[in-house]
């Protein structure tokens, strides 16, 4: 657990001039600011922290997925510090293929995204990251993700049938024995469940249309543990593929998902709309700039791909995504925070500077550490030191006792 | 060097209790970032894990590769 005393000297910091400036505009109304002087540390700790003052959704959008992996944990790690309303951080990939190519996306991709939605239409996140190719996807409304998970627990009413329909119709494979997140199993009444990020699978016991019990089991012995009081069933993709209407429910054979959805209406929910809030969302916008250019660029390559590979009944690229224009037009319903590294906006923006720069590195020279640690606390300064390792960390505890 | 420990004793096994003092002006702590930030105003730095530690080279000291591999390698799909 974090102590207290780490908050405290990181406030010291966040009660600097510019981030009381910015924090006052935000909540003066202001829809666009911009601060400046950031680099990526100082980013995920500036995001955190005015996450947590303002207690309101929050988004922070970056160019690219491998950005977005990046910045996660840094933003998981400094929102542990300052946590949001609901508390919750977490990234939305975007789909690593465009609807018109023959490949389908990563599994792993639409378990995410799945998982997130669900949790985002669920108001369990209070910080969503996601690269600019997901901010730009067009979305259900919100229900329709809430609609994909089942919560379970005892005297729950859901037919039998019902619930393997459902579990077929998200994405979980029907096997003879569950093993891996994605599967299940049917056993007469008692059907074995495995949720995408759960620790252990679920043994839930229908008696007729209700669970008369839910306890986890151990996927390698297929030993019950314990009684659960509830579980959440996740989705595996983030559409409901009905079954065909004379499928045989025991029979393993389902429709392959739609991962893209289907093809009659476009979603009609941006990004900032899916949070169970009524307040206005605060937008991170990771380098600006940069972000505009990714925009064009990967709407530039989905007109191409859809020229290139759509067929002749394919939704265009106007189905799947979200114009720029039209995404603008979203984000002025939100808080805009450009966070920058340098200051390049120009127009009206007001803009607050909070210098940093890189800290120094040692490569493994201890004592030159140690001698820069004792100079900037001569001069007054606060030091973090961080490991990441247990060896290391006691290495370093080693060291500081000796100097 | 006084320092504080910026975790519980429960979370930060890796971490030792002896020399700490709560007063000290240095925290101690697990974090995922391996670069760090100094903030001059605030007179404040947050090392990265790998500041200290890491003993790789600085990429420009790093030679390059002699030979290219070609585009069309047969471990890659066409």
């Amino acid at each position: 657990m974090i102590l207290p005393a780490v908050r405290e000297r990181l406030e010291a910091v966040l009660r600097h001039a510019a981030m009381e400036g910015a924090l006052a505009a935000l909540r003066s109304g202001a829809s666009h600011i911009s601060i400046t002087g950031l680099h990526d540390v100082a980013k995920a700790l500036v995001a955190s922290y005015l996450t947590r003052e303002l207690r309101r959704p929050a988004f922070f959008v970056t160019d690219s997925n491998r950005r977005a992996e990046a910045l996660a944990e840094t933003l998981r790690f400094f929102s542990g510090i300052f946590p949001g309303a609901a508390g919750g951080v977490a990234t939305l990939p975007a789909f690593d293929r465009l609807p018109w190519e023959s490949q389908s996306p990563h599994a792993d991709i639409l378990e995410r995204r799945a998982a997130t939605l669900f949790r985002v239409a669920d108001g369990q996140i209070s910080l969503v990251i996601a690269p600019i190719a997901a901010a730009l996807w067009r979305y259900q409304d919100p229900a329709a993700y809430l609609y994909l998970t089942r919560t379970l627990a005892k005297d729950t009413e859901i037919p039998h049938e019902d619930l393997i329909t459902h579990l077929g119709s998200v994405g979980y494979t029907r096997t003879e024995m569950v093993e891996l997140p994605g599967q299940f199993a049917v056993r007469g009444g008692i059907i074995d469940v495995f949720s995408p990020e759960a620790a252990r699978p679920v043994r839930i016991e229908l008696l007729g249309d209700s669970v008369e019990s839910v306890r986890e089991f151990d996927a390698r012995t297929q030993r019950s543990i314990a009684p659960v009081v509830r579980t959440t069933l996740l989705s595996l993709t983030e559409w409901s593929v009905p079954a065909p209407e004379k499928a045989n429910l025991n029979d393993a054979a389902w429709e392959t998902p739609s991962f893209f959805g289907p093809p009659g209406e476009p979603g009609p929910s941006t990004l900032f709309e899916l949070a169970e809030s009524s307040l206005r969302p605060i937008v991170f916008l990771d380098e600006p700039q940069t972000l505009r250019e990714a925009a064009a660029k990967h709407l530039a390559a989905a007109t191409e791909n859809y020229e290139r590979h759509g067929r002749a009944n394919s939704p265009a690229a106007a189905h799947y995504f979200w114009s720029e224009e039209e995404f603008a037009a979203a984000l002025e319903k939100t808080s805009q925070i450009h966070i920058e590294q340098l200051a390049l906006g120009i127009g009206s923006t007001p803009q607050f500077e909070l210098s940093s720069r890189p800290s120094a590195r040692f490569h493994g020279n201890v004592v030159a550490c140690m001698g820069d640690v004792k100079s900037q606390l001569a001069s007054g300064g606060t030091v973090f030191l961080t490991g990441r390792k247990h060896r290391r960390d006691r290495t370093l505890c080693r060291h500081l006792s000796r100097v | 060097m006084p320092y504080v420990l910026g975790e519980s004793e429960d979370a930060a096994a890796g971490f030792t209790a002896e020399g700490a003092h709560e007063s000290a002006a240095m925290l101690l702590i697990r974090a995922p970032f391996p670069e760090g930030v100094t903030f001059p105003d605030a007179r404040l730095t947050l090392f990265g894990h790998a500041d200290l530690f890491d003993v790789t080279h600085p990429p420009s000291s790093v030679p390059a590769a002699r030979f290219a591999l070609p585009v069309s390698s047969a471990i890659l799909p066409s």
